[in-house]
């Protein structure tokens, strides 16, 4: 939602480790992050904290996992991949490694998305490495016909 | 000079005397004893009431000061007890750390300090971004500026609440590890 960022981030972890010099805390172990309709799960997450509260977050997982609600009334967008950065002050989740968007039944996948997240815009990468047959790396969409209404 | 008769005399005396007087120099008599110093045994040999105990670095820099209500030595246990103990440790930045709790113990080598009963740790108490630690059993190891529990701990700063079970801290790389059920909570609005 529009206003998640600016709710209380709640985290629960196995473990965590606070480096108050860096303003770095590191999470451990079956990390759940919470901010208003926004939803993190993975193995491992990063926090850098500054003056003004949470500035990113970076989560690792075999595969990490995302999920907000744009706006109210509208569905859940899901995010996977072997690594997130969510940018809180910008809104922008950067997910690479195995990327895949799902976005109002909509899919994107490949080696990197770009998720704006005030805009509800994807910007997907196919990038340099290549897949089995040495081609490189695609980007799939599947977009799904959105229904016409009956009226018209 | 003495006659003869006065040399036997005093002969005999001290053949008498010197007997008993050996017997009551050396010998204790039946009823006497050794009364075990039970206090020294188990107990304190001195107690120092207000007390307030500095120390300073090799160039003269002070780095620990601890002021506690009361503080009993007890030499057999190679330890002493602190009752309302505070210590202020400064460290190389300056800035300081203030540990309270309810009663203590200190180590004669000072290579530890066991607290117990409302452990409050206060990291840069001075500054308003100071983050307060409690738990309730805190052990210190003074000379590696590192102390770890087993207990729940609270850890509240300007921006957030964090707890866990279990903990250590390097109170000089400032790095604390929070070692099971973490939870935490972050203020996030601009």
């Amino acid at each position: 939602l529009p206003d998640d960022q600016n709710q209380p981030i709640y985290i629960t972890a196995d473990t965590a480790k606070i480096d108050d010099t860096t303003g770095i805390t590191t999470y451990k172990g079956n990390v759940i992050i919470k901010q208003g309709s926004l939803l993190i799960e993975a193995a491992h997450v990063d926090m850098y904290r500054n003056d003004d509260g949470v500035e990113k977050l970076i989560a690792k997982g075999s595969l990490a996992h995302f999920r907000q609600q744009p706006n109210i009334g509208d569905p859940y967008s899901d995010a996977w991949g072997k690594h997130l950065l969510y940018h809180v002050e910008n809104q922008k989740l950067t997910i690479t490694d195995k990327a895949k968007v799902i976005q109002a039944q909509d899919t994107f996948t490949g080696n990197k998305i770009v998720y704006d997240l005030d805009k509800s815009i994807v910007n997907a990468f196919g990038g340099t490495n290549t897949d089995a047959s040495g081609t490189p790396g695609r980007v799939n969409m599947v977009i799904q016909p959105k229904k016409k209404d009956k009226a018209n | 000079m003495l006659d003869l008769s006065n040399k036997i005399r005093v002969g005999l005396a001290a053949v008498i005397l010197i007997p008993v007087l050996l017997y009551w120099g050396f010998a204790s008599s039946p009823n006497e004893t050794e009364r075990e110093n039970v206090s020294l045994l188990h107990g304190m040999d001195y107690f120092v009431e207000t007390a307030v105990i500095k120390e300073w670095d090799a160039e003269g820099k002070l780095l620990r000061t601890l002021h506690t209500d009361q503080l009993e030595h007890y030499p057999n246990l190679k330890l002493s007890t602190l009752d309302k103990p505070e210590s202020i440790s400064i460290r190389k930045d300056y800035s300081k750390v203030k540990i309270t709790s309810d009663t203590g113990t200190v180590l004669d080598d000072n290579n530890q300090t066991n607290l117990a009963g409302n452990v409050i740790v206060n990291d840069n108490p001075d500054s308003t971004s100071a983050t307060i630690l409690s738990t309730e059993q805190l052990t210190i190891y003074p000379n590696r500026d590192y102390a770890e529990t087993d207990e729940p701990v609270n850890i509240v700063s300007s921006q957030s609440i964090l707890k866990g079970v279990g903990m250590d801290i390097d109170f000089n790389t400032r790095i604390l590890n929070l070692h099971s059920r973490v939870e935490g909570s972050h203020d996030n609005a601009k």
